[in-house]
């Protein structure tokens, strides 16, 4: 937090001069600074933008080991590549499909997205957090793993079914009759769960 | 087609990730590897900031200081091509899944003694190491940590004039420290308390050791700091400044940057930044069990202070001097800085005083300093150094847009800092060319008065691919001399280590990752009398 002194007043407050306090600049004036050579910035940013890229590679393929790898590789390839970015603004959407795309080669390799007609009974360890939180993950992790993966990119990663089609290379319809039954399990379970 | 859920159903679904959390182990590795890497250039950037600790144990030595701010000049004299004694294959300095990812590197610790320069470092493999440089096995290290060092702090290492040494690190969450009395061994690792958790990265711990071997070692907590005495007799006692609680709890504070010095009494001081309510000072007296009433430095400065940082203490034989970066608020509107003027300043807490002495301006108008760093003669001589980037209009200044670098010192004069600049000095340390830049001042101050200066060449916070470590002495009558460069060249960043013991011995130690792999470490000696002498590679 930024705090201004202001002369002759009992509530002074101070700015940190080294580093500069990064948290209440824009992630566009991150960027700059990063690309800059700033490494403050390049902390804020990590602060900032860790989180999220490995909460998002963890809900789509569900292995903390490889959300580590994915996450870490993705905000190395982002912050590497800052200086390529025209938009400096539009880095967290940027990291997102640097994720996403991590995430699907990553399920193509482990051969999670092949026999999509087939029944697996997938492990997934979204342990953690509040208890209808986890009855909710377990719920999805529940899922078969195509509907897993695009309700995690769907409610998790935002992106749109057209774009989710895209992604993962099927088409539009399929993605969206994948969420139906996706919803329609997860109404069972959670339903279930609810005593209703 | 229509969504197939509802809003709740959705914000449910979206809401069940939210207290998802990474491994903190994990968060540590992606750190130590995303923050090493280095953003591709694309454009001038703003002044960069490396890591100014300077953390060295200076045996008491005597001196006639110069009272004038001096302003370097690089002469650039025999280029170093002496050959470095090649050493083992190293760890990778972070090595992830086969990919070599180059993470910055720690400043080591360096001190001297009677000729015999002791360095410890971070080694990147998870542990502490401390070596010394005698002759049947130049730095023979010697591992003092377990193996969960955190991998984003040096150790503090500080040794008395007689060699009674102390070094503290963060290992397991926790703040540990290993001791060696004069020409014994190293003990086992002791565990002094927890470490702070927080965002910063470089909050490891400040050591002290008295010169009858009284050690202290003090770390962030709170929004003061946590800290230990070791007596002579190995005994230890626990302390905190006011206001910190001594329980082990998680510690969401921001105080950090810890800095501590011993005078000839081992009364300790210690300054560190308050977490976002300036920056505090305390004294531990030698016959106390505790420390005093926390300070706030930042009211010796006349005027409002918009912005400040950098903390640096050291121990002169008339007290305490403390150094700190300081912006003040030239001019405020509707609660907006609109302008502020950048400095370094100085004050005193004078032996037997209660209260720190109305900051004195160290630094010249339009320069915006960085990087402040301090060094104490015995006899009560102090020298503070800092990067800036040159005023405009100035000889130093050259094209706008970029402006170039230079390398001040002050230096006491029976005491006193100087009340005015001599811009008439007679030359001034630049950057040559569009990649140059220097950064990471280091001193050593000496008997009459002898200043040297150290500094990285070439490098900014975390490159610089012709990054080197310069040094230059200054001697009263005789000006600056004896300008070189004297480590090899390579990747940066570096962040040199300066000592020097009371017979006139100096120590520089450096450290950096080359090719993203190869932690390299290596000390230079210059014999009193003598010049530097080749590197030796310790790591």
């Amino acid at each position: 937090m930024t705090m201004w002194v202001m002369a002759g007043t009992r509530s002074m407050l101070w700015c940190v001069y080294e580093p500069v306090d990064m948290t209440a600049r824009t992630t566009e004036q991150l960027v700059t600074a990063a690309t800059g050579g700033d490494r403050t910035a390049r902390e804020e940013l990590f602060r900032r933008f860790w989180p999220v890229a490995w909460r998002r590679a963890f809900t789509v393929v569900g292995v903390r080991a490889a959300a580590d790898d994915i996450a870490q590789d993705a905000l190395i390839t982002g912050i590497d590549r800052l200086g390529d970015l025209e938009h400096p603004e539009r880095f967290a959407g940027w990291l997102d499909r640097v994720v996403v795309n991590r995430c699907v080669d990553w399920l193509r390799r482990e051969s999670r997205l092949v026999g999509l007609d087939t029944q697996r009974a997938e492990t997934v360890d979204w342990t953690g957090g509040a208890a209808a939180d986890r009855d909710l993950r377990r719920a999805v992790a529940g899922l078969d793993p195509d509907r897993r993966v695009v309700v995690a990119l769907r409610y998790w990663l935002d992106l749109t079914p057209t774009e989710i089609a895209e992604v993962l290379g099927v088409p539009v319809g399929t993605v969206n009759s994948r969420l139906a039954r996706a919803l329609s399990d997860l109404r069972v379970t959670l339903g279930a769960a609810d005593g209703g | 087609m229509s969504e197939p859920h509802t809003a709740d159903e959705r914000a449910r679904i979206v809401a069940a990730l939210s207290s998802l959390r990474p491994d903190p182990a994990a968060t540590d590795r992606a750190r130590a590897a995303i923050i090493g890497v280095a953003a591709t250039p694309g454009g001038r950037g703003p002044l960069r900031w490396i890591r100014p600790t300077l953390r060295f144990a200076l045996p008491a030595t005597g001196i006639a200081a110069i009272g004038t701010v001096l302003v370097l000049s690089l002469p650039r004299g025999d280029e170093d091509r002496a050959a470095v004694a090649p050493g083992p294959q190293t760890e990778s300095c972070v090595v992830q899944r086969g990919q070599t990812i180059r993470i910055l590197p720690l400043q080591a610790a360096v001190a001297m003694r009677d000729g015999t320069a002791t360095v410890a470092w971070n080694a990147f493999d998870r542990t502490i190491r401390v070596g010394d440089a005698v002759p049947a096995a130049p730095f023979a290290s010697t591992r003092l940590s377990g193996p969960d060092v955190f991998g984003w702090t040096g150790p503090a290492f500080a040794q008395n004039e007689r060699g009674d040494g102390l070094a503290a690190w963060i290992e397991g969450g926790r703040v540990v420290a290993a001791h060696r009395a004069a020409g014994g061994d190293w003990s086992d690792p002791e565990v002094l308390g927890p470490a702070k958790q927080g965002r910063r990265l470089f909050d490891g711990p400040a050591a002290a050791v008295a010169p009858d071997g009284t050690a202290t070692v003090a770390w962030p907590s709170g929004a003061g700091l946590r800290a230990a005495r070791r007596a002579p007799d190995g005994t230890w006692s626990r302390a905190a400044t006011p206001g910190t609680p001594l329980q082990d709890q998680e510690d969401p504070s921001g105080a950090s940057e810890a800095a501590i010095a011993v005078d000839d009494d081992g009364d300790v001081a210690a300054v560190w930044m308050m977490g976002g309510e300036g920056i505090g000072a305390a004294t531990w007296p030698a016959n106390g069990t505790g420390w005093t009433a926390t300070q706030k430095v930042l009211n010796t400065v006349t005027g409002p202070v918009a912005m400040y940082g950098n903390p640096r203490v050291v121990a002169s034989g008339r007290g305490f001097v403390l150094s700190m970066l300081v912006g003040r608020a030239t001019r405020i509107r509707s609660g907006r800085i609109l302008g502020r003027d950048d400095m370094v300043v100085a004050t005193r807490l004078p032996s037997g005083a209660s209260r720190w002495s109305r900051a004195l301006r160290l630094s010249p108008r339009g320069e915006v300093p960085a990087q402040n760093t301090g060094v104490a003669g015995s006899d009560g001589e102090v020298a503070v150094a800092w990067i800036a980037a040159a005023a405009p209009g100035t000889p130093e200044y050259r094209r706008p847009g970029f402006p170039p670098r230079i390398l001040r010192v002050a230096l006491t004069r029976d005491g006193r800092f100087p009340t005015g600049l001599d811009r008439t000095a007679p030359a001034t340390l630049l950057v040559p060319g569009a990649r140059g830049t220097i950064s990471s001042p280091a001193l050593a101050l000496g008997d009459d008065g002898d200043l040297t200066v150290a500094w990285t060449d070439g490098a900014n916070q975390n490159s610089g691919r012709n990054s080197s470590v310069r040094v230059i002495t200054y001697a009263p009558g005789a000006g600056w001399s004896g300008g070189r460069r004297i480590s090899e060249r390579g990747t940066g960043p570096l962040t040199p280590a300066l000592t020097r013991d009371e017979a006139g011995n100096t120590a520089a130690a450096w450290m950096r990752c080359a090719g993203g792999r190869d932690l390299i470490l290596r000390v230079a000696t210059r014999p009193a009398g003598a010049a530097w002498g080749a590197a030796t590679r310790v790591r």
